[in-house]
């Protein structure tokens, strides 16, 4: 049945691992699989924000996350992430390689005027870290034998001009193409790798009125007229971490409202053709 | 200060869908999905073809067995007035439909030289005429303000190129601009409009044997097996959903891998 194979659950129950889990979209994929009956384990690199996440989610499913402090961009510690995670747990079945930052070091900046060291750091961050962690995952997975998946998220920034976040667009580019080489690689493991990519989607829910007018005005460029909230991410990211995905990999999922299915003309650019052209 | 308001995903509780089109699984599988999920589903065949329309009866039959209200309609979608005052009897009869999954599928395969006009409209007037005119006449009657969400179900063949597909190809990528276009229309209305891409899936037509051995195509295919009608389902429950407000315009592809296959 549909909505059971929606559920995370098992037997047994699934094991996920969402990096950037304390914060925005990884917290709210972190939830969103939680509810959906999975053991979570939340990495990032600030205890404090770890807590206060783990915390909300125990509140929320009674089960209690695992928190593992992790930069991401260390080779090794995407390597003890998913050792810790094994010990706890007993197993792993999903990585959800979330982690990433936009607004880094040169964001904005020309690309003359960018230095190696930050570029190389934006790759790191964004790039870098989804092959350390779905690696970490691919083995800990193929050990187990029983498949699983790997959910990589992208940017919308991947697929178009990003003249501001050059760095971050292109290494969310070699995200959706790290999906698909993989989903080829891991298909024979029984091993599901596929991708999410956000358009603008807020992190959180506006903290002040002044927030909340900015975003309000933002979303007024967007198709729907509105920016995305985080929690619309969980729905989707359940969908692909689920055997309700079963005949799905190496597939990007774009969220966005419907800004990359449009893009050529204004929001709300009416096409309108003289009378007498046959196209009133 | 300010609090978002999450929707359950895969909850349809309140919902009254239409799946058009019953001549393959997937019409059935969706049909059943949705109204596991708790959505109110009419069935309507895409063509007068008596299989079809039975099998629309059968799939309606099935979700009143679950305990939904349904309908069941015979269509003929490449006639557009078929369709409108079908989706009047239908509001009258069943309530106006907020969800539409349209499944009309007749697919074709012949040499371009050797595909005749009727053939060549033929082919265009249920993928695609069709898709037009339940879009259309789904909105024309449609609340001011309520969410609305439109699915095509659609195919890879729109996307990609086989041999001998050249009709059927053409009909099926119009759905995608079709889907991308409603998508920016409807954008400002809380109505949303993707397509899900089947790949190979375990009736299509000219797809070979069924065992793998014998089956230079499915050992071609990642997964090594064709598509399911079931697999279909979820995403078009979670598509459906009130929380689907942020997916709009897409190709989602349920193909086992195959169009990321080098």
């Amino acid at each position: 049945m549909v909505l059971d194979s929606l559920r995370l659950d098992g037997p047994p129950r699934r094991v996920a691992i969402i990096t950037g889990g304390s914060r925005g979209l990884g917290r709210a994929m972190a939830g969103a699989l939680a509810e959906a009956g999975a053991d979570v384990v939340l990495a990032s690199r600030t205890l404090s924000q770890l807590e206060t996440a783990a915390a909300q989610i125990a509140v929320e499913t009674g089960r209690e996350p695992l928190i593992v402090p992790t930069n991401v961009q260390k080779s090794a510690e995407c390597d003890a992430l998913v050792a810790r995670t094994l010990e706890h747990f007993g197993r792993l079945d999903i990585m959800v390689n979330n982690a990433g930052i936009g607004d880094r070091r040169g964001a904005g900046e020309k690309i003359w005027d960018l230095d190696d060291a930050d570029w190389q750091d934006t790759i790191e961050v964004n790039l870098y870290s989804t092959f350390y962690c779905s690696r970490a995952a691919a083995r800990a997975l193929r050990e187990q034998g029983d498949g699983g998946v790997i959910l990589n998220v992208a940017s919308g920034t991947a697929l178009r001009s990003s003249a501001n976040s050059f760095g971050y667009a292109a290494a969310k580019a070699g995200v959706i193409s790290l999906t698909k080489s993989l989903s080829g690689m891991l298909i024979g493991e029984g091993i599901r790798v596929n991708c999410i990519i956000p358009g603008y989607v807020a992190q959180h829910p506006p903290h002040s009125q002044e927030e909340f007018e900015r975003v309000q005005q933002r979303g007024q460029f967007n198709t729907v007229r509105r920016l995305g909230e985080a929690w619309e991410l969980g729905p989707l990211a359940v969908f692909l971490c689920s055997d309700a995905s079963s005949y799905v990999t190496g597939e990007s999922f774009v969220i966005d409202g419907g800004g990359l299915a449009g893009g050529i003309a204004p929001t709300g650019y009416t096409m309108a053709f003289a009378e007498g052209s046959g196209n009133v | 200060m300010y609090e978002w308001q999450p929707r359950p995903g895969f909850d349809l509780t309140g919902k009254r869908a239409l799946v058009v089109g019953f001549s393959n699984p997937s019409g059935r599988a969706i049909a059943l999905a949705l109204a596991e999920a708790g959505a109110d589903v009419a069935a309507a065949s895409a063509t007068l073809d008596g299989d079809e329309v039975m099998e629309a009866k059968r799939a309606s039959k099935a979700v009143a067995g679950l305990g939904r209200q349904t309908f069941s309609q015979g269509w003929d979608v490449t006639l557009p007035t078929n369709v409108t005052v079908g989706l009047k009897q239908l509001g009258k009869e069943f309530g106006q439909p907020n969800v539409l999954v349209f499944n009309a599928d007749y697919p074709f395969a012949r040499p371009i030289e050797k595909t005749g006009d009727a053939d060549f409209a033929r082919v265009q007037q249920i993928n695609l005429n069709g898709a037009y005119y339940s879009a259309r006449a789904f909105l024309r009657d449609f609340p001011a303000g309520e969410t609305g969400r439109i699915i095509f179900v659609n195919t890879i063949f729109a996307e990609r190129g086989v041999e001998n597909l050249t009709a059927y190809a053409a009909a099926k990528a119009g759905v995608i601009g079709l889907s991308a276009a409603l998508s920016q229309e409807l954008g400002a209305r809380h109505i949303t409009s993707n397509c899900i891409a089947t790949g190979w899936m375990d009736w299509t037509a000219g797809r070979g044997p069924d065992e793998i051995g014998e089956n230079r195509l499915m050992r071609f295919i990642p997964m090594r097996r064709f598509g399911k009608a079931e697999e279909l389902g979820a995403l078009a429950v979670l598509l459906a959903s009130d929380a689907a407000g942020y997916l709009n315009g897409q190709v989602f592809h349920i193909d086992g891998g195959i169009t990321t296959h080098l």
